[in-house]
């Protein structure tokens, strides 16, 4: 498993697009907070700068992760390979899942270093408190990147194709989806079950507004990890006994 | 008598109410270039498949080596190199894509990946896949399957798309892999006299089952063939006669297609 990994990430860091796409949406981050630098610029100001930003970035990074951790694999049928040679079903789709926390992160912290350089270049001059609120923003987009790459997995796998699965994630990192599901949420006898707060995003915004404000949700962030790993199942268990072409 | 490699049992597997293998009992020796040979559809791609871990069987039993149990197939699926598609990174090189599968098989030595795009004839190309030619995307499918230097070779209609000189390199190259290396090699194709040049055991597939194993040998007959060459074909036949031999057949010799082309454009048929 661990040679399957390693060998996909060697060759999606060699993959120009995605080199490209990185390198476009630090230089997006550097140019919105250049463009912002001006009067009314301080240290809040800053803050909400990186903030309105990383709103795009469940979409937009999320869309380069997705593309390049998947995207190959399932036009060139070298998943198929992979089994071949003995690594079993659940490990492929377990690999897929850590290389999408990997590139996540990885890109998650080059956007976090130019944040903090620009920061530094352009005298925001934030004290630690927003510095750390400033982390907690980017932890939060990469957490809903890495919930809805696992999410959207369920449909990758199963229908082995991305087509479908590239729009449902945009669908569901664009709140489509779940606009959708609150249609029923909201039905009247369904409403006071609340179950709105069990969505996956509500999940993301109630963790990371509570640790803002200095507390722990133990269940919030429980309830992420059981989406994540739980959906990775559910991707797993509808591989599992799907016919492979070549 | 060679140890067998991989069996197959009485296995069957259905597509919903489509059953495409009706209880296939196959079974590959040790050294054999075993042939599987039969018309698109027959099953030949579905054994590899199942074979392979890529499909899923609903009855019979699969060994590779002398074990059955799940853990032994794993173990024997490591022993195997496989082609039976190109599944490459378009933007890679060749290279670059047995990089990747090289460290996917867990393979360290580096010189691995020289010595088999050597055996191709690929080691001077620098494009990328998706500049790649048809031929020279299945001599790459050959060289990943060579990675490791498996004991068990799985080609999956390794000519398909090939010129006629791809097909001789080809066939060449399987004989070569399996007098000097010892390598066991089974190999399918719908084209029965290039299946024919290269194996020496053949499984006849037909509506989902082996009908029929054989060998070369048993492709032999009773009759005796010389080859004379005569410039009157009837009076050589009255003479033969008038000696006491039967003649069970005459016919006008005419070259093959192939040793026309080769003599008309050089190359090498088998070397």
């Amino acid at each position: 498993m661990s040679n399957y990994i390693f060998a996909d990430l060697k060759r999606i860091i060699k993959r120009i697009p995605f080199l490209i796409s990185m390198l476009l949406i630090n230089l997006a981050l550097a140019g919105v907070l250049l463009f912002a630098h001006g009067s009314n610029w301080n240290s809040v100001y800053f803050v909400i700068c990186v903030q309105n930003f990383s709103k795009v970035l469940p979409i937009i990074l999320g869309l380069i992760v997705l593309s390049a951790v998947f995207l190959d694999d399932f036009k060139a049928k070298t998943m198929q390979v992979a089994i071949g040679t003995g690594l079993s079903r659940g490990a492929v789709v377990f690999s897929k899942l850590i290389e999408v926390c990997v590139l996540t992160a990885f890109s998650i912290f080059t956007i976090g270093v130019v944040a903090f350089g620009m920061g530094g270049i352009l005298h925001a001059e934030t004290i630690a408190r927003q510095n750390i609120e400033i982390i907690q923003i980017l932890l939060k987009a990469g957490s809903a990147i890495i919930g809805y790459c696992s999410i959207t997995m369920i449909l990758m796998f199963f229908t082995q194709t991305t087509g479908f699965a590239t729009l449902f994630y945009i669908g569901l990192s664009a709140h489509i989806v779940e606009g959708i599901l609150e249609i029923f949420t909201d039905i009247k006898y369904i409403q006071v079950l609340n179950l709105k707060r069990f969505f996956f995003s509500s999940l993301v915004e109630t963790v990371f507004t509570r640790m803002l404000l200095g507390t722990i949700d133990v269940g919030g962030i429980i309830g992420m990890i059981i989406y994540i790993i739980g959906a990775a199942a559910i991707a797993f268990l509808l591989f599992k006994k799907r016919e492979l072409e070549f | 008598m060679s140890e067998a490699v991989i069996t197959l049992k009485g296995v069957q597997k259905s597509y919903g109410k489509h059953q495409v293998l009706r209880g296939v009992d196959l079974q590959v020796n040790k050294g054999d270039i075993y042939g599987l040979v039969g018309r698109n559809g027959a099953g030949k791609t579905t054994i590899f498949k199942i074979i392979l871990g890529l499909s899923e069987y609903q009855a019979g039993e699969l060994m590779i080596g002398s074990g059955s149990s799940q853990q032994e197939i794993k173990k024997g699926r490591k022993k195997i190199g496989f082609f039976v598609g190109s599944n490459f990174f378009g933007y890679l090189t060749g290279r670059q894509n047995l990089e990747y599968y090289q460290a996917l098989k867990g393979i360290k030595d580096k010189k691995e990946i020289e010595r088999v795009l050597e055996i191709v004839e690929l080691n001077q190309v620098k494009a990328p896949v998706k500049n790649y030619s048809m031929g020279m995307r299945q001599r790459l499918g050959i060289a990943n399957a060579l990675l490791g230097n498996p004991e068990i070779l799985i080609l999956d209609e390794p000519t398909n798309g090939l010129d006629p000189q791809g097909i001789a390199d080809v066939r060449a190259l399987l004989q070569k892999l399996n007098q000097e290396y010892g390598m066991t090699i089974i190999v399918s194709s719908h084209i029965l006299g290039e299946l024919q040049n290269t194996a020496h055991r053949f499984g006849i597939v037909n509506d989902g089952r082996i009908v029929r194993e054989i060998s070369t040998e048993d492709l032999q007959t009773d009759e005796k063939t010389v080859r004379i060459s005569v410039d009157d074909l009837e009076r050589a036949e009255e003479a033969l006669m008038a000696a006491g031999v039967k003649v069970l057949g005459k016919a006008q010799e005419t070259r093959s297609l192939e040793e026309y082309y080769f003599n008309l454009v050089g190359g090498k048929e088998n070397e």
